[in-house]
């Protein structure tokens, strides 16, 4: 199977004044095309430099990172950001949607900044995504007149519509009550089973490490269990980095 | 497009800060075109009333008779008369040459008397020449005989007096005996220029003469010619001609207003320079602030990998927006009220009246008592090119502020 994402043996180490932590201490993960991993542990485990290292919003001191094939490691700012811009969706736990646009144009926002489509091309491209999401008929709402659980769907939707690689979704329930996280995971599944999505993310709300497929503990910066662990030393070596299914 | 519909949105995410901010533009632009209508109207006010009311495009005299003009020496008369005639009307056929005496004399009505500036003129001439009869009161030209008086406005009102009724003249004749005789009011004329309206009067010329006891001689022409740009050659060519003569041209004449038009722009481009910097100050203030109360929305668009020449844009579009509304609100309140100002005027009499006198005759130039804005649409549209320049610039540095934002940290904050 293909590898969405790989990070071999990276450390990531933080300076603040004169100590030093290391986020990331020699961490090997692979995540394949379709998977759905949960990265929990406790704060400060290392869980979101993770998700920054392969998001490309951070570069490893040590070890590289491979993104759809692409050593991301050495690539610079404006590389990296580009592609941010094709190749990952992001979720984020406070949303981050634009207030002053409604839900519609902020799913086709992430379209805007790809700049590769005719405005009818956006329109049939997110409102397919917006029907799945079961959020059409907020499509000319604002996100301050609907529900924080309907704002991470359009969140979702955001990521969704660009058709990324890889969707990334930092702790995505830490701001929603039980039965609206439970609702937003579920979703996340779906979309996983039914569209082979790719999603990683991380949590530490048991609810929702329950429902991943995959469950990867981090503390102190290092992996200490990866309940999909069997399937990745399953890969042959020379295909990590690549393209070829095993 | 989306990046102008998005600015254009976010701007009224605060609005009572982005109508402060659009406020100082809008001062910054209605205070441009203001002054510029003004500085530009005070030149162009004081030419119209110089040529109009009083030396046309030239004034033609004994080369002596300027130094001693505040004494109205009837001794100094104009030398070749007739030849500086010819040589103007051979050079400039179309050329109205209107002989004129300037005499002092003391205008009185049995109960009070004023001090006033005599203008003897040949009627005809001087209505072509100038259109008296549009600045009287009776709409008529003043007649080539007889004792008929055209009197300033003021000077009217100050004898309370109207068409028909009498003043005195009494002045010293070209002999240096004193002489008077009563002249009836045939119009009363207010031109805008103090000298005239405060402190003088028109009689036909031939009448003059008897009262002066002057059957010949002039004291000056005044030449109106087809171009007034055409004045300076005149000079020249007169002054070289006729040794004896001496011209001044209506730019001489209006040379002292320009100069201090000058200073007086100076003064208005360093203020409204502050003003300015002002609105350059609250515009950045107001960039910077949106940029950090937005810092998660940026962290975001920078995570979906916006390039940061759109975000930088983004924010400029929003400064440049802003300075946009602020600068064509600016521009159509200073050009409507600059415009309204050049129709109608603004009556500065009581300001003048103030600094030199009811009689505006302490100084050798005319007195404007309205200044009438002159205001063009490039200067409306240099108005807003400036509000909107100064505001994209001021925005530029906390814009690009906005790209070192680090996405890790802001979207960990937020």
């Amino acid at each position: 199977m293909q590898l969405a994402a790989y990070c071999e043996d990276v450390s990531r180490i933080f300076r603040p004044g004169s100590n030093e932590v290391r986020a990331l201490d020699g961490v090997t993960f692979r995540l394949h095309r379709g998977e759905m991993a949960a990265v929990a542990g406790p704060s400060g485990s290392g869980k979101t430099t993770l998700l920054n290292m392969i998001g490309c919003l951070d570069r490893p001191d040590q070890g590289k990172v491979f993104l759809d094939g692409e050593d991301i490691s050495h690539k610079s700012k404006h590389q990296l950001a580009q592609i941010r811009n094709e190749k990952i969706g992001f979720i984020f736990q406070s949303f981050h949607l634009i207030p002053v646009l409604t839900v519609f144009e902020n799913v086709e926002f992430a379209l805007q900044i790809q700049g590769k489509l005719s405005v009818d091309g956006r329109k049939d491209r997110v409102m397919p995504v917006l029907e799945a999401l079961g959020i059409a008929q907020l499509a000319s709402r604002k996100p301050s007149e609907i529900s924080g659980g309907q704002q991470q769907r359009v969140a979702i939707a955001r990521a969704l519509v660009k058709k990324p690689v890889l969707i990334l979704a930092d702790e995505p329930t830490a701001n929603l009550d039980s039965k609206t996280a439970l609702s937003i995971i579920e979703l996340m599944v779906k979309l996983h089973q039914e569209e082979g999505t790719t999603f990683l993310f991380s949590t530490h709300d048991p609810m929702v490490m329950d429902t991943a497929p995959r469950l990867v503990h981090l503390r102190d910066g290092k992996i200490v269990s990866d309940s999909g662990e069997q399937m990745n030393k399953n890969q042959p070596k020379e295909t990590e980095a690549g393209d070829v299914s095993a | 497009m989306f990046l102008l519909k998005l600015a254009t949105l976010n701007i009224f995410r605060n609005t009572k800060r982005s109508i402060l901010t659009m406020t100082t533009v809008f001062v910054g632009v209605f205070g441009f075109i203001m002054a510029s209508g003004m500085v530009n109207g005070v030149e162009q006010t004081y030419v119209r009333i110089e040529i109009d009311t009083e030396t046309a495009h030239l004034r033609v005299m004994h080369k002596r008779y300027l130094s001693e003009e505040e004494n109205f020496p009837l001794d100094l008369i104009l030398p070749q008369q007739r030849a500086v005639h010819s040589v103007i009307k051979k050079g400039w056929p179309t050329a109205l040459v209107v002989p004129r005496i300037i005499f002092s004399a003391q205008l009185g009505d049995g109960e009070q008397a004023l001090g006033a500036r005599g203008v003897a003129i040949d009627s005809a001439l001087a209505e072509k020449a100038f259109s008296l009869s549009r600045y009287s009161s009776s709409k008529k030209p003043l007649p080539e005989t007889g004792k008929w008086i055209f009197v300033g406005s003021i000077i009217a009102k100050s004898f309370k007096k109207k068409i028909g009724d009498t003043l005195t003249i009494e002045s010293r004749t070209r002999d240096g005996s004193m002489n008077a005789d009563d002249y009836q009011i045939a119009g009363v004329i207010s031109t805008g220029n103090m000298i005239i309206d405060g402190g003088s009067f028109y009689i036909p010329l031939k009448s003059a003469r008897d009262l002066l006891r002057m059957p010949t001689g002039l004291t000056d022409v005044v030449v109106k010619l087809p171009k007034k740009q055409d004045a300076l050659l005149v000079s020249t060519r007169l002054q070289k001609q006729f040794g004896a003569v001496q011209a001044q041209t209506w730019q001489d004449k209006t040379r002292t207003i320009f100069e201090l038009n000058k200073i007086r722009r100076q003064m208005f481009n360093v203020l409204i320079s502050i003003i300015l910097i002002v609105a350059a100050a609250g515009m950045a203030n107001t960039v910077l602030m949106s940029a950090f109360e937005r810092k998660g929305e940026i962290g975001m668009m920078m995570a979906l990998g916006m390039p940061e020449g759109r975000i930088v844009r983004l924010f400029t579009a929003e400064a440049g927006m802003l300075g946009l509304i602020g600068s064509v609100f600016g521009a159509l309140c200073g050009g409507s009220w600059a415009y309204y100002l050049q129709v109608y005027g603004w009556d500065i009499s009581a300001m003048v009246e103030k600094t030199y006198g009811a009689t505006g005759q302490t100084t050798g130039l005319s007195v404007a008592s309205f200044i009438f804005f002159d205001i063009s649409f490039s200067t409306i549209l240099m108005g807003i090119f400036l509000g909107v320049f100064v505001s994209l610039l001021a925005s530029l540095w906390p814009a690009w502020r906005t790209t070192r934002f680090d996405p890790r940290e802001v979207l960990a904050r937020s």
